[in-house]
């Protein structure tokens, strides 16, 4: 299930929110909460309900063992981790490394691309940070099964994050606020994200579908069109996604952290990526980054840590080459950033923030590909290496046609509507509840008439 | 302190024993997941490439996600993989689509959205374009436990011979 259909908006959101509120008390109300985020999951694809279970009791045990028999408690981390990337490997990257073995042996063993299970490497990367976190004596193990049930399975981030780490929750899972202002509060954060996913996200979606049609002979201003589009329908799908799992969250007394912070009015990559999924930027940072020994090792051992890293991030977003390589030019970029960039003084914050989106933007020719073939087209495209014109009658029209959409939608990733929301909710609740419910009404109008509302995580 | 160590060696065999029941139930869901899986055989770009370099179309082009979300409104994450190769401009008929499935029970669906697509063409086109309507009516379609087919052209039935010969391999 996904929070942008009538399903969940009409029907299991209300009754979710209803019988949590009327049950008493934190135990019941977890149950509530457990049976229905179970539900959530199974929905559409309700074989994967056993492999979340399985994943769920791997690390309850993993966690429990490690207190019960410490002088295993390495071996018992080891294992914990070797399975959990064992399902996630598999089930993610079966057909990629398949691909893999057949170029590297010249065979030709072919496969059927496996349904990838929903939020897995989400959950995955949950779990992970839990056994490692438990293993560093950061976090005392979680004894109760149900509770541990939930902290993996809890609906609103199970399948688009943000990435919540067991000590971010530890408290609120066994004690935490349950209010009428606390539900006020989160569903007005859930109908600023629900409005970016419905009225900006999918909108800016529909441009870019129109310069994806025949994409070996469009011009190069259709292709840059399209790859603004698809930037800022990204950037409002996932950061969307974030608000309402935060508001969510937050209506049933929990605090996640904050996703993604106006990442496109950064000034330089390193800064866009702290304030871009930030969830799975730390996770990288705390358990690969930090582990291989930061940057308190030598240069070339930290160069080679910061392409592990990005190439790890890289690969987390998809199975194929060109995500890896869409992770290490960022990680490139970040070098040259580093060692040239930074050192350069009085270097024009208006020119800093336009590369930098420049380069992000590029990036995407990379991330919106579903192969190598078609990401090396996208480039040939925009680089004016197709042989086709800069700009056509088609690329007129869509400019007349999607350009206002695309200034309005870079007006509302700003800083500044940032800010805004954020004064808007803290101090004038009233005009704040009046302008979600204003948002809300209107994108579920758009909600039930769209044809076009794709849900953009089924790689992850 | 004998009992301590009994109980520490009773984990250690219960732990084991965990992780062993565990990894088997992963391996059998695997298992059962590959089964559903098998069979796959033909990469559809080759096939694309075979049919267009064939001559046998003569006013088509190669598709993408989005002509075939466009003309048979499914999402990519509707089918595992698509072969479109569509009509090059208003006039022309000629459509090949090749949907593999992602499970068994979307054929239903799919099958439904390439007779959508087939009418609404078809009443575009009666009382108007002869040739073009015609072709619709002798459209041919074909579908396996892995693949729905459809094809509409002058040379449907090689073009189709061809399709069949690789996707069954």
């Amino acid at each position: 299930m996904v929070f942008s259909s009538n399903i969940f908006i009409f029907f299991f959101l209300p009754a979710c929110l209803l019988i949590y509120f009327l049950v008493p008390g934190i135990r019941a109300k977890n149950v509530v909460l457990l049976l229905f985020s179970l539900v959530f999951y199974a929905w559409g694809e309700p074989i994967y309900l056993f492999l979340i279970l399985i994943s769920i009791l791997l690390n309850y045990l993993t966690g429990l063992y490690m207190e019960r028999i410490p002088s295993w408690r390495k071996g018992i981390l080891i294992t914990g981790i070797v399975m959990n990337l064992a399902l996630l490997g598999f089930f993610k990257y079966y057909s990629f490394l398949l691909g893999i073995i057949n170029s590297l042996f010249g065979l030709s063993w072919t496969s059927r691309e496996l349904p990838l299970p929903i939020g897995i490497s989400f959950y995955t990367f949950q779990a992970l940070s839990y056994v490692i976190d438990l293993y560093r004596g950061k976090i005392s193990v979680q004894k109760n099964v149900f509770r541990f049930a939930l902290y993996i399975s809890l609906f609103p981030q199970l399948i688009a994050g943000p990435i919540v780490r067991y000590s971010e929750v530890e408290k609120a899972l066994s004690d935490r606020p349950v209010t009428p202002e606390r539900l006020g509060t989160g569903l007005m954060r859930f109908s600023y994200g629900f409005a970016k996913k419905i009225l900006l996200a999918n909108t800016l979606g529909a441009i870019y579908e129109k310069t994806r049609f025949q994409l070996e002979s469009v011009s190069v201003l259709t292709a840059w069109i399209g790859i603004i589009a698809y930037g800022l329908q990204i950037y409002f799908d996932f950061s969307g996604y974030s608000d309402m799992a935060i508001g969510l969250g937050y209506c049933f007394g929990f605090e996640f952290p904050d996703n993604f912070r106006a990442s496109y009015g950064s000034k330089s990559i390193t800064e866009l990526w702290r304030r871009h999924h930030m969830s799975l930027g730390s996770w990288f940072r705390e358990y690969v980054y930090i582990p291989l020994g930061g940057n308190r090792v030598g240069t070339f051992r930290y160069i080679l840590n910061i392409l592990i890293v990005w190439g790890l991030t890289g690969l987390w977003h998809g199975a194929g080459y060109h995500f890896v390589l869409w992770g290490l030019y960022f990680g490139v970029w970040m070098l040259f950033e580093k060692y040239v960039l930074f050192k350069i003084k009085h270097f024009p914050s208006v020119f800093a923030h336009l590369l930098t989106l420049f380069v992000f933007f590029f990036g995407f020719g990379m991330f919106q590909s579903a192969t190598w073939e078609q990401a090396v087209q996208s480039y040939r495209n925009m680089l004016f290496l197709s042989g086709m014109p800069a700009w056509d009658q088609s690329a007129l029209r869509l400019l007349v046609t999607g350009g206002p959409m695309l200034v309005i939608g870079g007006f509302f990733a700003s800083p500044f509507m940032l800010h805004t929301r954020e004064k808007l909710m803290k101090d004038h609740f009233t005009v704040s509840a009046v302008i979600s419910l204003f948002l809300m009404v209107l994108s579920i109008a758009f909600m039930v008439s769209q044809d076009y509302n794709p849900f953009l995580y089924y790689r992850f | 302190m004998e009992e301590t160590t009994r109980k520490k060696t009773g984990d250690k065999l219960v732990y084991i024993l965990l992780m062993l029941v565990l990894t088997v139930s992963v391996v059998f869901f695997v298992k059962s997941r590959l089964k559903e899986a098998v069979g796959i055989p033909y990469d559809l770009a080759a096939l694309e490439q075979e049919i267009m370099e064939s001559g046998l179309l003569e006013e088509a082009q190669p598709g993408s996600e989005a002509t075939i979300r466009r003309n048979y409104d499914l999402l990519p994450s509707a089918y595992g993989e698509a072969l479109h190769i569509a009509p090059r401009d208003f006039m022309s008929v000629e459509e090949i689509i090749i949907i593999r499935l992602n499970e068994k029970s979307d054929a239903e669906s799919i099958r439904n959205a390439f007779v959508r697509r087939t009418e609404n063409l078809k009443l575009t086109f009666e009382n108007y374009g002869t040739d073009q309507y015609d072709l619709l009516c002798s459209c041919l379609r074909y579908e396996n436990d892995l693949y729905l087919v459809s094809v509409t052209g002058h040379q449907a039935s090689r073009l189709m011979e061809i399709i069949r010969t690789r996707i069954e391999r």
